[in-house]
């Protein structure tokens, strides 16, 4: 069987085995996972490609840790994200965040407008979900930080409260607050990109 | 009058937070849960974060391509570490198996003639890149 058709969980076998094709086939299928996890929270691509090759090596030097059950992409996101925390906290850039802090959401008269929902897009219109999560993908980057990894970590990574608040070094109740006023700003984001249909 | 039943009867319009949490997972309030049932534009602001919520997942795992071989790379880098790695290891082994003979010698001087392998000089770094 070649190995671009062998599930993750062969390669990974094979790779603890000693075949480095098997590894290199590995990293070469996910490294865009590891890229897009380090640059959506980083925001800058560069710094996010040499992140994602750390993960990568971190990955692959440590490959006997993954747990049986554990499945390859997930366990490499979180090493992305963890090394990605990491440089924010390095550089100083991942800090508490005073809770008078940003916060453009909320606006009156905006509550009474509502997304293009998803579930109500005819199939032509599917062609353009496409540009509208790249949109929001870059309205993302535009969110103070603190409150971008916050809403990051828990609608996207699925990291729960207590994890988020950890990982930054925050607490719970500021952690809440980050995820709320990120969504906030957020969807204000949206509607100033037109992002939005009247509501009844 | 009717307005001041009403505004009694609903409690006022929970935080954002609170419905953030309604959101995410059903929330654990049951005050909140009991007011957004009676609330319409709560039920919609809830319903709109979980879009919100559903868009920012999507958003962030739209997978990006670096511009950069990252696997070529990550292995380049694998592989010379352990090009570097190998010959230092070897050779430390080497001196240490060195030192024991060495004291092995010392203690008993014909010992070395029964030692498995005996004293090998540390690998050459040079040829060893060089076979590779």
């Amino acid at each position: 069987m070649p190995r671009g058709s062998m599930e993750d969980d062969t390669l990974v076998r094979r790779a603890l085995d000693g075949d480095l094709d098997a590894a290199g086939e590995l990293l070469e299928r996910h490294q865009r996972l590891a890229y897009t996890a380090a640059l959506r929270l980083l925001g800058e691509p560069a710094e996010a490609e040499d992140i994602a090759q750390d993960a990568l090596i971190r990955a692959f030097t440590h490959l006997s840790e993954l747990r049986e059950g554990d499945t390859f992409a997930p366990w490499l996101r979180r090493i992305a994200v963890n090394l990605s925390l990491n440089a924010l906290r390095r550089r100083g850039r991942l800090r508490f965040e005073p809770l008078g802090g940003v916060d453009r959401g909320g606006e009156e008269g905006s509550a009474d407008r509502d997304f293009v929902d998803e579930h109500t897009l005819k199939p032509e219109e599917e062609v353009l979900r496409d540009d509208m999560l790249a949109e929001v993908g870059s309205l993302l980057s535009r969110l103070p930080e603190e409150q971008r990894v916050s809403l990051l970590l828990r609608d996207a990574y699925e990291y729960d409260i207590a994890e988020v608040a950890a990982l930054q070094g925050c607490g719970v109740s500021a952690a809440k607050m980050r995820i709320s006023r990120g969504r906030k700003m957020l969807r204000q984001l949206l509607v100033e990109a037109g992002r939005t249909s009247v509501s009844a | 009058m009717l307005s001041g039943r009403r505004a009694q009867a609903i409690p006022p319009h929970p935080d954002e937070a609170a419905l953030g949490r309604l959101a995410e997972d059903g929330g654990e309030d049951a005050a909140v849960q009991a007011h957004v049932a009676d609330c319409p534009r709560c039920t919609a602001r809830v319903a709109e974060l979980r879009r919100i919520r559903t868009l920012v997942r999507e958003a962030a795992l739209r997978e990006e391509m670096p511009e950069r071989d990252l696997a070529g790379g990550a292995l380049a880098r694998l592989w010379a570490r352990r090009r570097i790695g190998t010959p230092l290891n070897e050779a430390l082994e080497g001196f240490s198996a060195f030192l024991r003979n060495l004291a092995t010698l010392f203690s008993h001087p014909d010992a070395h003639r029964d030692a498995p392998g005996g004293v090998h000089p540390p690998a050459n770094p040079v040829e060893e890149e060089r076979h590779e």
